[in-house]
């Protein structure tokens, strides 16, 4: 089933980390002719990212939000009961993301903790994991962490991929709740699409690849504008069925943070308006799935919430597999953000 | 043969195509290739994905776009897919 509504549980907190350094496109790059990096750079709407170095990854990132957020909302560690880090940049093969972050974090070891392996759609499908244990009574509060360094797997010579992409981590409470309000849920997959974003040496299909650049992503990039372009609109309309609501009911539509032009275009076909659907990766660079949390955080951090805040979190992307969640912000939800 | 949400004729393919790629009229003939048209480039080729994908209702993917290399390839993708009308 693709579609659900769950109940029972509440967003208590969203805080997001970035990498302090930041990337100026027009400025720091080398190796591309400047007209060219004018045109990226203006179809994208990317004139600066936030990376990270070879010292930090996605996990460091999810700790210092998952830190801040902890603190913010004075949640004692054993009270956490899972712990998901939605990742497609792992520290390691193995152990998990989520293990090295339950060390960190100090929590119970009745604590659920795993990684799931997503990037792009990451968000929603780990709201939905979080709903589903709070709604099965498997868990009375869980860590959503989403992070990803996508700038870490570009290759500086591929003018593709290079110019595009900034890192992020996010961390999402979550608790059981006697609210009726529900959350609405659409999930889907087409791995046919799988290799029009992969990243095909190092991983046991080929360890050893001879080519070095098959250590770095490789971007089909018509196919996945296709791919954006056939797929959301049907995503944002069924889940406005689902949940019974209309685009004038939503306050904003949380896009991951692709590329300016395909948001436009796609805000455009369903009739979005503009204000509905803010975007941040003119500054941060396309971080990938945690772009949503990091969205939602630079959109609200310095708003104050009066009346809740109808949502609609879309994510879309690598495997091809792309997602949606529709919620509620209320007025006592905890926002922050910091840079690492 | 496909069928496309809007036809339209040659004369008026190539004065779309000149208007996306932001290039003059008397430039985008059938023989024009990437390497004469600096318009061509990676907004161009994404601004005539949207028109297609919003106007006619058809899709270029990666394979298709890679075989293009002349304005005549692309009029002649657009009357395989039904768009081109005489």
């Amino acid at each position: 089933m693709s579609k659900v509504l769950t109940t029972g549980a509440r967003l208590a907190g969203v805080s997001s980390c970035v990498p302090a350094k930041v990337f100026d496109n027009q400025q720091d790059t080398t190796g591309f002719d400047p007209d060219e990096i004018k045109k990226v750079v203006a179809m994208a709407g990317i004139r600066q990212r936030k990376v990270a170095d070879d010292s930090i990854c996605s996990s460091d990132l999810c700790l210092k939000a998952a830190k801040n957020l902890l603190e913010d909302l004075q949640w004692e560690p054993s009270s956490i009961d899972a712990l998901v880090m939605v990742t497609q940049t792992p520290d390691y093969f193995l152990p998990s993301s989520a293990c090295l972050i339950h060390r960190d974090l100090g929590l119970s070891d009745h604590c659920a903790s795993f990684d799931v392996g997503l990037g792009c759609s990451g968000y929603p499908y780990g709201l939905w994991l979080g709903a589903m244990m709070i709604q099965t009574g498997s868990a009375k509060r869980a860590l959503i962490l989403h992070g990803e360094t996508p700038s870490r797997f570009t290759h500086p010579d591929d003018r593709a991929t290079y110019l595009l992409f900034g890192d992020a981590g996010s961390a999402t409470a979550i608790e059981a709740s006697s609210s009726n309000e529900q959350w609405g849920f659409c999930l889907h997959s087409d791995g046919s699409g799988y290799s029009d974003l992969i990243i095909e040496g190092g991983g046991f299909r080929n360890r050893s690849p001879e080519n070095d650049r098959d250590h770095f992503l490789n971007m089909h990039g018509a196919n996945l504008f296709n791919f954006t372009v056939k797929r959301v609109p049907t995503l944002i309309n069924d889940t406005l069925e689902l949940t019974e609501k209309a685009v004038a009911d939503v306050d904003a539509f949380i896009f991951h943070q692709s590329n300016k032009f395909i948001m436009h275009h796609i805000a455009k076909k369903c009739a979005l308006p503009t204000a509905k659907v803010p975007i941040i990766l003119d500054r941060f660079g396309n971080s990938g799935g945690p772009s949503v949390p990091l969205t939602l955080t630079q959109t609200y951090l310095d708003k104050q919430i009066t009346e809740p805040q109808t949502l609609m979190l879309l994510g879309y992307g690598v495997g091809l597999s792309w997602s949606s969640a529709l919620l509620q912000l209320h007025s006592d939800i905890r926002l922050n953000h910091c840079e690492l | 043969m496909s069928e496309a949400k809007e036809q339209i004729t040659q004369a008026a393919a190539l004065a779309l195509i000149a208007e996306l790629f932001s290039e003059a009229p008397e430039g985008v003939v059938p023989e024009a290739t990437r390497e004469t048209l600096l318009g061509w480039d990676s907004m161009g080729t994404l601004l005539l994905m949207a028109e297609l994908d919003e106007r006619f209702g058809v899709s270029l993917d990666d394979a298709g776009l890679d075989e293009m290399e002349s304005i005549g390839d692309i009029i002649n993708f657009m009357g395989q897919q039904g768009i081109i009308v005489d």
